[in-house]
């Protein structure tokens, strides 16, 4: 640090540094400046040459002179290393198009239309000619004249380097030389500073420049530094015995009168307003409990005082009073300095200084604490025993009172001059208890505290009660020296017990009353209750009422559709039985009459054998009789009929002419066989039919008639949940088989216990609900899951959504989105009025694609 | 068959009269002049390439001078076109561009015959195109020739 600060090291970095930066900006402008100097040249070269070859190629086409081209073509030919390319440009005057008509260069890629021209020297020269017009280009890369001039330059640069250290070398030394009688110098002052005068070092001469001059200064300094030191010392050392002299007395002064202070917890101070300069006696920092410092100003004692009592210090300490004052003030608690809050008088009065003439303040502080606390303590107890609400009478050893309390005068109504010197006594009246006064005579006798209570009277004669309390007043020495008698007012209270009591008694009575009353109430609610049962009751049968008659609605609408289902296998009976019995009064007794007993054999094997077959339909026959006529008078041309033939054998079922149908024509009375067969054939499909039409008339009425069975039934039964869903859906099969379907994929074996009238209606009011908001187009799909608790029954429909507004209200009451007239808004709330019957929820969910009713049956119902 | 013998022997000696030229002509107009150049007859096509610039010597290590006829002489749109097979204009830019490259050295360019067949005489190695009305002027300097 301290080379840093020398006065050689500044000279040498200022010299350094400018000559560094000078060096920089020769470094950074110079090759730019040289760059574009030699561009500048060269472009001036290229464009002379550039029109010494135009001229050339004007003067080849126009006078045939070839000569001169050559020659200026040699010029370039010669420093073709220091150009890039050579371009003799032919311009198309028609379309104003440039193209190369010769060009030299040493790139072998070289393509001057796809070249950055910017990266390169181009100048050009027209030429126009009654044979060619065009221009004459030459480019050189700015690469190569930069490069050019890196090299010229880095010889330049090396020496300047090396010119650039000497120079630093040398401004250090020339910085050196300079520095060195200035650090002498600047040696010699902080010698004559520290009084070092023997090792004051004399300069040799020099050519009396500055410097020499201040060197010659400092050592008429030092000559005069030490006739002065010689003088002072003299001087010194007679003031100093003078001052020992005084000091040894006033310091044994001071000690008494510290020692004196200290006793008296008392300290001085003085104060001069002017220069807010205060001076306090250690026993002050002692009463104030500060331990280091001093208490030098006004604003620093001042911070030592309670907030409180600030103004009061100040009107009397910075006003410089003549007469002297004495205020009592509170100390303040800083920064945990003082422990505790401190009482201190301070006493001052202003002085005149006889040096300066002016005024000054100065004075005692001593602490009051102790004394201040014991009058705080007195003034709290006289306040509290004088405002207590409690009465209070002090009287001396003969019951004269002495000092009574101010509650005392309200409560009697006496006046304080009536009541002193007066005894309790004047308080008692011949309603006051005697066994009370005896006990208090008593007591006062012994000196003993106690308590008791007393009636008493006024002034005005209202009568009082009061608890009194009596003790004796002792003095220092604990002898008594009076009584004091505090009295409670308890009157209020007296007056309350006798009210209390008084209500209880009327209490007890209204108790007994409402013990009556609740008899009668009891009554009442059994009487209220069983009308509400038998509302509930009616309510439950016109509840009934209602599904039934819902139900019977829904009959009603399926009446048309089961009469019609029922109609139809009917129809199918009536026609088989007038078909067989057609054939038995007609084609049987044929066959009986025309067959060989063995072709009825025949025909009876071949009956057996193909009486599985089904009987097609007339179109299909149609078909398969053109088939197998075909085959007929194909593979047996002999057979005479063919076309009657192969309706008989399509009648049977056959389709072509099989291994049987070829079986039956090998026969002999292959005719008669055939007749025969398709005779009985036809009389067991007529049977057949008129089965399968009973069976299904059979189903649909034992379905209409679980359905129609009352639903007044009491008791629950187990049944098939598939048979009854089944029942249902056969029920609704008119409306269903056009253009809907439903899918039951109950299993066959669940069984379930519950009203099974009820559920049909729920099956039947879901499935009719979808029909009718499909306009009977929609899948809908029953499905089960068996939880293990409940029965969980799926029925999903792909008919319309539910719009969201509707779906939370499709179980309410009479809702209903149907005109007016097509439902009665009952159905679905009768399903779920079903399902909760069962002990079961019922839920209904809609999107888009499906609507899903889900519905849990507990098992145990 | 004797139509046939007559057009085939008509063909061979067509043939034979074909390879056989008038001295000095190397078209029905054009007649090519030449100074010490080490032989008499030329081909065609060498004289072709020598007018080209293809060749620099004749084969007596003479350098090879070459006359054209300038744009205004008569015979220069013959010459262009039987040796450069283009026209006068085509010729400077065919000489602009070889010397441009500096392939060879510039031919000279003369008004007229005259001045060619003087340029000839003096300039040993010369070699030029005259017009055939001029044969009589240059006869000490034809040169024979050949069709290929």
């Amino acid at each position: 640090m301290k080379i840093f600060g020398s006065i050689s090291f500044k000279i040498w970095i200022y010299f350094s540094s400018i000559l560094f930066i000078s060096s920089g900006l020769v470094i950074y402008y110079f090759p730019h400046q040289q760059e574009k100097a030699i561009l500048k040249y060269r472009g001036k070269e290229l464009q002379e040459l550039c029109r010494t070859i135009s001229l050339g190629v004007e003067l080849s086409l126009d006078v045939n002179d070839f000569q001169k081209l050559k020659k200026s073509l040699s010029y370039y030919q010669k420093k073709r290393k220091d150009f890039d390319f050579l371009l003799l440009m032919q311009t198309d005057t028609l379309l104003g198009k440039e193209s190369i008509f010769e060009q030299i260069t040493d790139k072998s890629e070289f393509d001057f239309f796809k070249i950055d021209t910017s990266k390169y020297l181009m100048k050009s020269e027209p030429f126009s000619t009654p044979i060619m017009d065009g221009r004459v280009i030459i480019g050189l890369s700015k690469n190569r004249v930069s490069k050019e001039v890196h090299e010229t330059n880095l010889p330049i640069y090396i020496t300047l380097l090396v010119i650039l250290l000497i120079t630093i070398l040398l401004f250090y030394f020339v910085a050196r030389t300079i520095s060195s009688p200035i650090n002498q110098a600047i040696k010699n002052a902080k010698l004559l500073q520290d009084n070092h005068f023997e090792s004051f070092n004399i300069l040799p001469k020099n050519s009396g420049d500055e410097i020499a001059e201040l060197h010659n200064a400092l050592i008429s300094l030092k000559d005069s530094l030490l006739y002065q030191k010689q003088d002072n010392k003299n001087l010194l050392d007679n003031l100093e015995t003078k001052i020992t002299e005084r000091t040894d007395k006033l310091n044994q002064t001071l000690n008494r009168l510290n020692e004196a202070q200290e006793i008296a917890s008392l300290g001085y101070y003085s104060f001069y307003d002017q220069k807010n300069a205060l001076f306090c006696s250690e026993n002050i920092k002692s009463i104030l409990e500060i331990e280091t410092g001093n208490i030098n100003n006004l604003e620093h004692f001042k911070s030592l005082i309670d907030p409180e009592y600030i103004e009061e210090f100040e009107a009397n300490f910075t006003k410089q009073p003549i007469v002297p004052f004495s205020i009592e003030i509170r100390t303040n608690v800083i920064d945990g300095t003082l422990d505790t809050k401190k009482w201190i008088a301070i006493n001052g009065k202003c002085f005149t200084d006889k040096e300066t003439g002016k005024c000054y303040l100065s004075g005692t502080i001593q602490e009051i604490t102790a004394r201040k606390n014991g009058e705080a303590d007195l003034r709290r107890l006289s306040q509290a025993v004088k405002n207590s609400f409690n009465s209070i009478i002090i009287t001396d050893l003969n019951q004269k009172i002495t000092w009574i309390n101010d509650s005392l005068l309200k409560l009697t109504g006496y006046s304080r001059e009536e009541i002193i010197g007066n005894t309790p006594k004047m308080f008692q009246s011949e309603e006051t208890d005697p066994e009370t006064k005896k006990t208090i005579r008593e007591n006062l006798k012994t000196f003993k505290s106690f308590k008791t209570e007393i009636q008493n009277k006024g002034k005005n004669g209202t009568s009082y009660w009061l608890e009194l309390y009596i003790q004796p007043v002792l003095n220092e020495k604990g002898i008594a020296e009076g009584f004091m008698a505090i009295e409670i007012d308890i009157t209020d209270r007296i007056e309350k017990e006798q009210l209390i009591k008084q209500y209880i008694s009327e209490i007890e009575e209204r108790e007994k009353e409402i013990k009556d009353i609740n008899t009668n109430l009891e009554i009442k609610v059994a009487e209220k209750t069983k009308d509400l049962e038998l509302s509930i009751e009616q309510i439950q049968k016109s509840q009934q009422e209602l599904i039934k008659k819902e139900k019977l609605a829904t009959l009603g609408l399926l009446v048309a559709g089961i009469a019609h289902e029922v109609n139809t296998p009917l129809g199918a009976i009536k026609a088989s039985a007038e078909n067989l019995d057609y054939l038995f009064s007609k084609d049987f007794f044929d066959v009986i009459n025309k067959v060989s007993l063995t072709d009825f054999r025949q025909a009876l094997e071949f009956y057996v054998s193909l009486k599985d077959l089904n009987s097609p339909d007339t179109i299909s026959q149609r078909k398969y009789a053109k088939t197998i006529q075909e085959k007929l008078n194909l593979n047996y041309p002999q057979i005479p009929n063919a076309f009657a033939l192969s309706k008989e054998l399509a009648i049977i079922g056959f389709d072509d002419i099989s291994n049987e149908a070829t079986r039956l024509l090998q026969q002999e009375n292959f005719n008669e066989i055939i007749r025969t067969v398709r005779l009985l054939l036809n009389i067991q499909r007529s049977l057949k039919t008129i089965s399968d039409g009973a069976l299904k008339s059979s189903k649909i009425i034992k379905a209409l008639n679980v359905y129609s069975h009352s639903s007044d039934q009491t008791q629950q039964s187990i049944f098939k949940l598939k048979d009854n869903v089944d029942n249902i859906i056969a029920l609704l099969w008119n409306k269903i088989k056009n253009n809907s379907a439903v899918k039951n994929n109950i299993p066959e074996n669940i069984e379930i216990s519950g009203f099974e009238d009820d559920l049909s209606q729920v099956w039947t009011n879901i499935i009719n609900n979808a029909l009718q908001a499909s306009n009977n187009k929609c899948n809908i799909v029953f499905d089960y899951l068996e939880e293990s608790t409940h029965h969980l029954i799926t029925i999903k429909n792909d008919g319309p959504q539910i719009p969201e507004e509707v779906i939370g209200r499709v179980f309410d009451e009479f809702f209903t989105t149907k005109k007016r007239g097509e439902g009665t808004g009952l159905g679905l709330n009768i399903v779920k009025n079903i399902i909760e019957k069962h002990q079961g929820k019922i839920n209904c969910t809609s999107s888009e694609k499906e609507t899903l009713f889900l519905i849990r049956l507990n098992k145990l119902n | 068959m004797g139509f046939s013998k007559s057009i085939l022997t008509l063909c061979f000696v067509l043939s034979i009269f074909g390879s056989y030229t008038v001295q000095g002509q190397i078209a029905s107009d054009l007649l090519v002049i030449a100074n010490e150049i080490g032989s008499t007859n030329l081909t065609k096509k060498q004289v072709i390439a020598y007018a080209k610039g293809e060749k620099n010597f004749w084969p007596n290590s003479k350098k090879v001078v070459i006359v054209l006829p300038s744009a205004k002489s008569e015979i220069a749109e013959a010459v262009a076109l039987t040796v450069y097979k283009t026209n006068s204009g085509g010729m400077q830019k065919y000489w602009l561009s070889l010397i441009f490259q500096g392939r060879a050295d510039p031919p000279v360019f003369l008004g007229n015959d005259e001045e060619t067949i003087r340029f000839i005489e003096k300039n040993k190695g010369a070699i030029g195109f005259i017009s055939a009305k001029n044969k009589s002027k240059a006869n000490d300097y034809l040169i024979e020739v050949k069709t290929d």
